[in-house]
């Protein structure tokens, strides 16, 4: 009897330990549910066997949580495909927290790679912390963990569907989840979770999906916004709108074949309406400890989420509004300045 | 009297109100008063260099100002029959160019065709830069040295001209430089400039 309670309270000791690294634990305890969310999911429910592994994430349902929901438009946000481009997590995060959709389906995940949250370039073992008023925000670097995938880096990659044409990129960017779409059944836990998001957007018929990112300060990435040529109207009308509410010109880039494995190509020929979107993070390429990512002088953080959602509630609108007949979306709670952010990012509860 | 003197007071606030209008759509670009509405529609927007900035142009010009341009990225000269007015959006994109299965030399070429169609008409050109200093690369430096000396006006929103780069080619070739300090704002000059039918 003792050797029994005694593996039970190795077994509990076990299973809270891993269930404190996963992401449906401590994502709960660093966003506040608003009264928009009608359900939380995992993703691990589109594709099981992500469950109970670093890599399996929530997925926060907004509007008709199940069922059909007739002509209504879907659409996704998605955000820490890369987990230390901060700005668009914290995007993610507003949304949830604060808006509402009263017509359609918006489906959110924060942290799309949640591994990638588990560690950071300065620390193999351990992520990074932003103290953000009472609470603090988790965040990692731009690749899977390595020690949470099922493989080892190849010598070279080439995502699942790239043409044969395509140059292989260097290995580790098999832990690229940008890079994995629409991803593979039977390859790494990256590859995998790919899948997962895929088989998430397929399940759920969504029809616009965004992913948020972040680029260093010196890339031409930064304030750009790119889409499949189908789509690029629709970014364009975007980049007018932000640049009136910002001030932020954003540039524009045409998505093609040299971008396989990409979310907006690769989900772009699922005939979803995909765009990408990209804010400047000072603290990149190397994830630079020192660098003051809140109240940076360049790029402050206000700035980066303010704009992003500016972005978000643009493309969401003027994609539902093309899609015509086939769905209407509506939703409400976006930020109407920096300041409104800024209060926020400092909130105490 | 009285009813004269509302007339005329009339008269002044609807002129006020109009010159406050134009004012406001001024406020930072300065068009020479020689160039309002001195190109004619029909007008057709195409890129030099294949930059996705031409979308934004097309989208502005029509979704929004309503100016109904014909537009194709890539367009050759056969398209621009009967136009009066040709927008060139400049900037060099490789993805673009990768895009369109052109290399910078041959989109140069197509260029200088379309422009040189556009002189045989008689049709007016107008340059627009909208990218910026920073994604101004040496690429897009030979297009817009290219494209700035043939054309009758241009338009760059602030950003791209901090090094003075369009000014010392706009003087050296006498064509008429307006900035405009946001894209918006180059949109309304670029209104401004079309003739209204």
């Amino acid at each position: 009897m003792r050797k029994l309670l005694v593996l039970w309270w190795c077994l509990s000791i076990v299973s809270l330990h891993v269930g404190a690294q996963s992401a449906l634990d401590w994502v709960s305890s660093e966003v506040r549910m608003g009264p928009g969310v009608a359900v939380v999911r995992s993703l691990s429910d589109f594709f099981p066997e992500l469950r109970e592994t670093p890599f399996d994430t929530p997925v926060f349902v907004m509007g008709y949580p199940r069922g059909d929901s007739g002509a209504l438009c879907r659409a996704a946000v998605i955000s820490g495909a890369h987990a230390n481009e901060i700005a668009g997590i914290l995007a993610a995060y507003w949304i949830i927290e604060r808006c509402r959709v009263s017509e359609g389906r918006l489906i959110v995940v924060p942290h799309a790679n949640a591994s990638g949250s588990s560690w950071s370039l300065q620390e193999a073992e351990r992520p990074r912390f932003l103290a953000l008023g009472d609470r603090t925000i988790r965040y990692g670097a731009r690749l899977s963990n390595p020690a949470q995938e099922t493989f080892p880096d190849p010598t070279s990659f080439v995502p699942p569907e790239a043409s044969d044409s395509f140059r292989p990129l260097a290995g580790q960017e098999a832990r690229n989840l940008n890079r994995q779409y629409p991803g593979t059944r039977d390859g790494n836990r990256t590859a995998q979770t790919a899948y997962a998001l895929t088989q998430m957007l397929r399940a759920e018929h969504v029809q616009i999906a965004l992913d948020l990112h972040e680029a260093s300060l010196g890339s031409s990435l930064v304030w750009s916004m790119i889409a499949r040529p189908e789509y690029l109207d629709i970014a364009a009308l975007a980049v007018l709108d932000v640049e009136d509410e910002t001030g932020v010109s954003f540039h524009l880039e045409n998505s093609r074949d040299e971008f396989a494995g990409y979310s907006h190509w690769e989900w772009g020929k699922l005939g979803i309406s995909a765009f990408l979107v990209e804010t400047p993070n000072p603290a990149q390429p190397t994830d630079d400890p020192t660098v003051d990512q809140l109240s940076n002088a360049v790029a402050p953080m206000a700035k980066r989420v303010y704009v992003h959602l500016c972005a978000a509630k643009s493309l969401l609108a003027y994609a539902a509004s093309n899609l015509g007949n086939a769905g209407t979306l509506r939703v409400e709670g976006f930020p109407s300045s920096i300041e409104e952010v800024s209060r926020w990012l400092e909130e105490t509860r | 009297m009285v009813r004269k003197h509302r007339s005329l007071v009339r008269f002044l606030s609807v002129t006020l109100m109009a010159g406050l209008a134009v004012l406001q759509v001024m406020a930072q670009a300065v068009v020479p008063p020689a160039l309002l509405g001195s190109f004619l529609p029909p007008g057709y927007i195409t890129s030099a260099g294949q930059t996705s900035d031409a979308a934004i142009v097309k989208v502005l010009a029509n979704t929004k100002l309503k100016l109904g341009f014909s537009y194709d990225i890539a367009a050759k000269p056969q398209a621009i029959a009967g136009i009066k007015t040709l927008v060139l959006v400049l900037g060099a994109s490789n993805k673009g160019l990768g895009a369109a299965g052109l290399s910078l030399e041959q989109d140069m070429e197509r260029v200088k065709s379309l422009i040189a169609e556009a002189k045989k008409q008689g049709a007016k050109i107008i340059a627009m830069h909208t990218g910026g200093t920073a994604r101004r690369g040496e690429a897009s430096n030979h297009v817009i040295a290219l494209c700035v000396p043939l054309s009758d006006a241009v338009i760059v929103v602030e950003g791209g001209n901090t090094d003075g780069f369009f000014t010392g080619l706009c003087e050296k070739a006498g064509v008429p430089l307006i900035e405009a300090a946001s894209i918006a704002e180059a949109g309304s000059v670029l209104k401004s400039l079309v003739a209204q039918q």
